[in-house]
């Protein structure tokens, strides 16, 4: 189940966007700077590729973000609007009910073979 | 309706307004001096005024109603060109900054660098912080608009360099140049191949009073690189969905 949802999640999201998320889930909420902090050491990535795909992530509403006003000056910090667990949930209701729009019966009448099994 | 004829006398004036209308614009590509570009459109203009003073008011539309004859109308319409392109330059010009604070629902923001050079130059400057990712930075008369997304991507020095640049433009009046230049493009075809230059050579004199103030280069470019490099890690993100 996790390796399909990892394929379902591939097909929306960069490998870049999935690798922000995988450490805002734990972490909760992250400047931009922290996350480069903490992705530079496992890829090689600009500080510059990770704002870019934090602000796609918030066009797509997957994670939002407020300002905070500090020591640093004016920053964006992101946090996750669901938990992991809420967000796979959403994408496998998505892709089933895409499923069922475009395949109609066939693929209902796949999910009762498979769930009989 | 018989129009009066486009006598000899009349191509002659077109001819020599035309002539120095592009002289003029000529004369403005070298000096980038704002208001060559209104005297361009006054010489190109210029004809047209002429020929329709000359125009006789001899057919109404209406019997009796000498107001709504179609010449009349024509000539009230042609005059009302000058005052309509003074009114929307002023108003867009000094409008601008507020609709763009307004707009983009900015907050103003306190610098010592700006104070100390309004204090320099004894006019009152503006910086304008607004909400967004992007890499934003753009100058208005004496107002800087700085997005969100410049303060994430570059230190203190860039940022520095950033707002040097724009008070290069502010200095040299980029803001009211361009605005110009796109108001003589709109209403001149001649101009429309001459004003591409006025971008490049005010960014040239930008960026040199940034790296004159800093004493080095090195600030400015570290911030345009970093600016470059957002836009197309977006262009790719874009093409990837």
């Amino acid at each position: 189940m996790c390796g399909s949802l990892s394929t379902l999640m591939t097909s929306d999201l960069s490998p870049l966007e999935r690798a922000i998320l995988k450490k805002l889930w734990p972490q909760r909420r992250l400047k931009v700077r922290e996350l480069f902090t903490l992705l530079k050491n496992e890829r090689s990535v600009a500080l510059t590729s990770i704002a870019v795909a934090l602000d796609r992530l918030h066009s797509k509403s997957i994670v939002d973000r407020t300002i905070t006003t500090g020591r640093g000056g004016i920053r964006y910090v992101y946090f996750p609007r669901k938990s992991r667990a809420e967000f796979e949930k959403s994408v496998v209701e998505a892709t089933v009910n895409k499923l069922i729009t475009r395949f109609g019966t066939t693929a209902l009448s796949y999910f009762n073979e498979r769930f009989k099994k | 309706m018989e129009l009066p004829p486009i006598t000899l006398e009349l191509l002659e004036i077109a001819a020599a307004s035309w002539a120095l209308g592009i002289l003029v614009l000529y004369s403005w590509k070298r000096t980038s001096k704002a208001w060559l570009l209104y005297a361009h459109l006054t010489f190109l203009f210029l004809p047209l005024f002429v020929y329709a003073a000359r125009l006789p008011c001899a057919q109404p539309i209406l019997d009796g109603l000498q107001a709504f004859c179609a010449v009349t109308l024509t000539k009230v319409a042609i005059y009302l060109i000058p005052p309509t392109i003074l009114i929307a330059t002023l108003a867009g010009y000094w409008l601008f900054p507020y609709l763009y604070v307004r707009q983009l629902r900015c907050k103003e923001q306190s610098s010592h660098l700006i104070s100390t050079y309004a204090t320099k130059i004894g006019k009152p400057l503006r910086l304008f912080w607004f909400d967004n990712a992007q890499p934003l930075a753009f100058s208005l008369r004496n107002t800087i608009f700085m997005s969100q997304g410049m303060f994430e991507l570059l230190n203190h020095h860039e940022r520095e360099a950033v707002l040097l640049h724009e008070l290069g433009h502010i200095r040299e009046r980029s803001g009211w140049k361009k605005f110009s230049s796109a108001l003589t493009r709109l209403f001149s075809p001649l101009a429309s191949f001459s004003c591409r230059e006025t971008v490049q050579q005010e960014e040239r004199r930008a960026d040199l009073f940034a790296a004159q103030t800093q004493g080095t280069t090195k600030y400015l470019k570290q911030a345009k690189e970093k600016v470059i490099l957002y836009y197309s890690s977006a262009s790719r993100a874009r093409l990837r969905i």
